[in-house]
């Protein structure tokens, strides 16, 4: 290069001021000297001037808040934390790995403190003397979940799935779930249409991307297949039937299980740490004890309960179908606060193209039910493949009491893992940032008491008396006994007796063997008093260091007498129609973490990462 | 409130903090992102995907350089490989914005951000003309147009540029050379 030449890219840095002193003074020389260069540094200078004076682009109206929303979002979907230190994560991992062992304890006293016989065994014994067979997989899972839930919210994905599966898969070195009782979790995932409803499992091995809008197309065509409503699966059991707005009262019924899925089903059963780290959040944010007082009515609200789905009807259905099973009666599609939240009763919807905001009032009793059933049904469609989770609670239906019966023993391991919460809840003392006492005996009692309740009559639910919607408000279907206008009772009747018999018969199936009679509620207690000692052995931290997420009956709040100024409890749900993308992040939330990194890893290979700039 | 503060509160996990350095650095980064990736649409979901990075590789933020640089490095970053694939990155639709931070931040936006006013010169340029350096800063290839806009938009010196970049500070030399030259030979009616 000559020299020209090499002055000559040297302009652009001298018109910047980029030059040390030397080679400035030897660019400003030849400059001097050569009119050639003296109109290439002109020139380049117009051309500076005129980049620089492009006009300034600025973020559009809302940007920021935007973005917050989408950081919000994306926080709540567990993506890599930014707001956690290092030195706090690796608390939260010292503390997960200390509740993930106790868990892999307590599941072993739940497995195999009542091991179940062999299944020609269970056959010859007498009925009231069958032990328990194992519980279905999904408690496990539910167990390990709740204790996340609990007790972790920040710990790094990897790891803690890890974690999850192992304690899981072989709880205290025993193994796993054996191909003769296939996990309720699998059925979940892959449920077995009834009818004409379609949710098929995933292709073995097949790409989760390419299977995405094939289970989208599924779900969008879910609504045309004719389902039973909830009214008609709640049945006599339950007065205060749901009636879904602006669904003309149809509302759909509980996808019933199909038998196990295929052995070649991606294993997703590690826990959702982004789910519980979100609600966790999110009750943060409402649960704290703010209340509202408007037209002589007083409102706490416990909780927010965020759920992502791929259909917005169909997502909003069967969380009418939950609030139906626990009792709730819609009375409209406005929010309300006064005299007609006496019913503690009720919930509005209120629904725009793409969301759906349900407000729940509940009473004490209900929430911890309600709030269960909602995270498991956000578990179940977050899975791949998954659809809701009326599959794994098993709940619901008009039917003879030796079927309930039936039911609830398959769903006696839920209940169980809830009793166990609420049993560790119990003994927690009251968080110190929240001025009440803990429960006096006679509530605690209650509290054991409502487990046991839940344990024996999980699907028998009494209707809530003497809460009867405000008149005015559209009450539900009371001439037509909770069945679909339009449809034969009798046919419906058929409908939701048959479906339950498929459900006792999949879920017979996968408890590998006939339904056993319900375990002794002496046995549920001392399980729990085990898991209450394991867990105060270990020093667990509490579940909730400073708000609990479920609001534990008498706890703290008191449901007035109808017809007063009402303190009722509040849970809204907030539904929200995802989007192909959407769903994937949901799915990759329970997605395994190999393919987590290899995911993580194929970003990185397309993205600079800026670590390189801070190394240097 | 500097920049190491705010990131210092962030890290303890201030989510307001993070909507101040939004705030802050929403129409630098957007601009940014315009320049490099003139599709508005993209544009808005790149810069938006910058700060979401940022929040998520906030830990590994270690503060050896300025914040905003780091900022800028992963806007462009995010810019030049959304170029590369063609815009056939896409990014999840936004369900609504909820009420999360969004007064706040918006109330805070004329005290923080960092808005520099047009120049005279700005001022001065025709729309026509502007949109025609537009198009030519457009035409540029991507490694000359990233160093162009980083040092006559975005106004960085040489170090940042190859911090930025990553690349060295001859290169970035090298190239912004190469960037006006090619320039001047494509706006020769504008300078006459």
């Amino acid at each position: 290069m000559s020299d020209r030449d090499d002055i000559l890219e040297q302009l652009s840095a001298w018109l910047d001021g980029e030059l040390s002193d030397e080679q400035a003074r030897r660019v400003e020389q030849a400059v001097r000297d050569d009119p050639h260069l003296q109109g290439e540094l002109e020139a380049l200078r117009s051309v500076r001037r005129l980049v620089r004076a492009l006009p300034g682009r600025k973020a559009p109206e809302g940007f920021a808040a935007r973005v917050l929303a989408r950081a919000e979002r994306a926080h709540l979907l567990g993506q890599p934390s930014a707001m956690v230190s290092r030195s706090f994560r690796w608390i939260s991992l010292a503390t997960a790995a200390v509740v993930l062992l106790s868990a892999g304890v307590v599941l072993y006293m739940i497995l195999y403190m009542v091991k179940p016989p062999p299944v020609h065994e269970m056959a010859a014994r007498p009925a009231t003397n069958k032990p328990e067979p194992p519980p279905p997989a999904v408690s496990l899972d539910s167990t390990v979940r709740d204790h996340d839930n609990a007790t972790r919210s920040d710990s790094p994905k990897p790891s803690r799935a890890k974690a999850g599966e192992k304690a899981i898969a072989s709880p205290a070195g025993r193994p796993a779930a054996k191909p003769a009782a296939p996990p309720v979790v699998a059925a979940a995932r892959s449920p077995k249409p009834v009818g004409d409803v379609v949710a098929e499992p995933p292709a073995p091995g097949g790409p989760e991307q390419m299977k995405e809008s094939e289970e989208l197309a599924k779900a969008g065509t879910r609504d045309e297949s004719g389902r039973t409503s909830p009214e008609v699966r709640r049945g006599a059991g339950g007065a205060g039937a749901a009636k879904p707005l602006g669904t003309g009262g149809r509302s759909p019924a509980a996808p019933v299980p199909g038998p196990s899925a295929p052995a070649t089903a991606p294993r997703t059963t590690a826990p959702l740490p982004a789910l519980a780290m979100k609600n966790k959040k999110l009750d943060a944010e409402w649960s704290d004890r703010r209340v509202s007082e408007k037209g002589g009515a007083r409102e706490t609200r416990l909780g927010r309960v965020l759920l992502h789905t791929a259909d917005l009807s169909d997502g909003r259905r069967s969380v009418e179908a939950v609030l139906a099973r626990n009792g709730l009666t819609v009375v409209s599609d406005k929010y309300h606060t006064g005299n007609d939240s006496a019913g503690a009763n009720v919930y509005y919807a209120i629904q725009d193209p793409k969301q759906v905001e349900i407000v729940a009032h509940l009473t004490p009793q209900q929430v911890s039910q309600v709030r269960g059933e909602l995270d498991a049904l956000q578990v179940a469609w977050a899975r791949p493949g998954g659809r809701p989770a009326e599959q794994t609670l098993a709940v619901a239906g008009a039917a003879s009491p030796a079927d309930d019966q039936a039911l609830a023993r398959a769903s006696r391991s839920l209940a169980t893992t809830r009793m166990a919460k609420m049993m560790i809840a119990q003994g927690q003392t009251a968080p110190a940032e929240v001025d009440r006492p803990g429960p006096p005996a006679a509530e605690a009692s209650s509290v054991e008491g409502m487990a046991r309740g839940r344990v024996a009559g999980l699907t028998t639910r009494p209707a809530q008396k003497g809460l009867a919607p405000k008149a005015g408000f559209p009450a539900k279907d009371a001439s037509s006994g909770g069945l679909m206008p339009g449809i034969e009772p009798a046919a419906q009747t058929a409908q939701v007796q048959a479906d339950r018999k498929q459900q006792i018969d999949v879920l017979e199936r996968q408890n590998g063997g006939a339904t056993q009679p319900a375990q002794p509620e002496s046995s549920h207690m001392a399980q729990a008093d085990q898991m209450r000692q394991v867990q105060q052995a270990a020093q667990i931290p509490a579940p909730y260091t400073t708000r609990p997420a479920v609001q534990l009956p008498g706890e703290t709040l008191q449901v007035q007498p109808a017809g007063s100024a009402l303190q009722s409890l509040v849970i809204t749900v907030r539904l929200y129609e995802e989007g192909p993308r959407g769903l994937a992040e949901l799915k990759a939330a329970t997605t395994a973490p190999a393919a987590l990194d290899a995911r993580g890893k194929a970003e990185a290979a397309q993205e600079a990462v800026p670590d390189a700039a801070e190394k240097k | 409130m500097d920049d190491a503060a705010l990131v210092e509160r962030f890290r303890k996990g201030d989510m307001q903090a993070f909507g101040l350095l939004v705030t802050k650095y929403q129409d630098r980064i957007y601009n940014l992102v315009m320049r490099l990736c003139p599709q508005a649409a993209d544009a808005e979901e790149l810069a938006q995907e910058a700060f979401l990075k940022a929040m998520e590789r906030i830990a590994q933020f270690r503060g050896q350089s300025q914040f905003y640089t780091w900022l800028f490095r992963i806007a462009a970053n995010l810019a030049i490989s959304h170029r590369r694939r063609g815009g056939r990155l896409k990014f999840q639709s936004l369900t609504g914005s909820d009420d999360f931070e969004n007064t706040q931040a918006e109330a805070l936006t004329a005290a923080l951000a960092e808005k520099r006013c047009p120049s005279p010169v700005a001022a001065a340029i025709s729309s026509e003309s502007a949109a025609q350096v537009e198009q030519a800063v457009a035409d540029l290839d991507e490694e000359f147009r990233a160093v162009l806009v980083l040092r006559d938009v975005e106004e960085m010196d040489y170090s940042q540029i190859a911090e930025v970049l990553d690349v060295p500070v001859g290169t970035v030399k090298s190239r912004l050379h190469r960037a006006r030259t090619v320039l001047r030979q494509n706006l020769g009616d504008l300078l006459g």
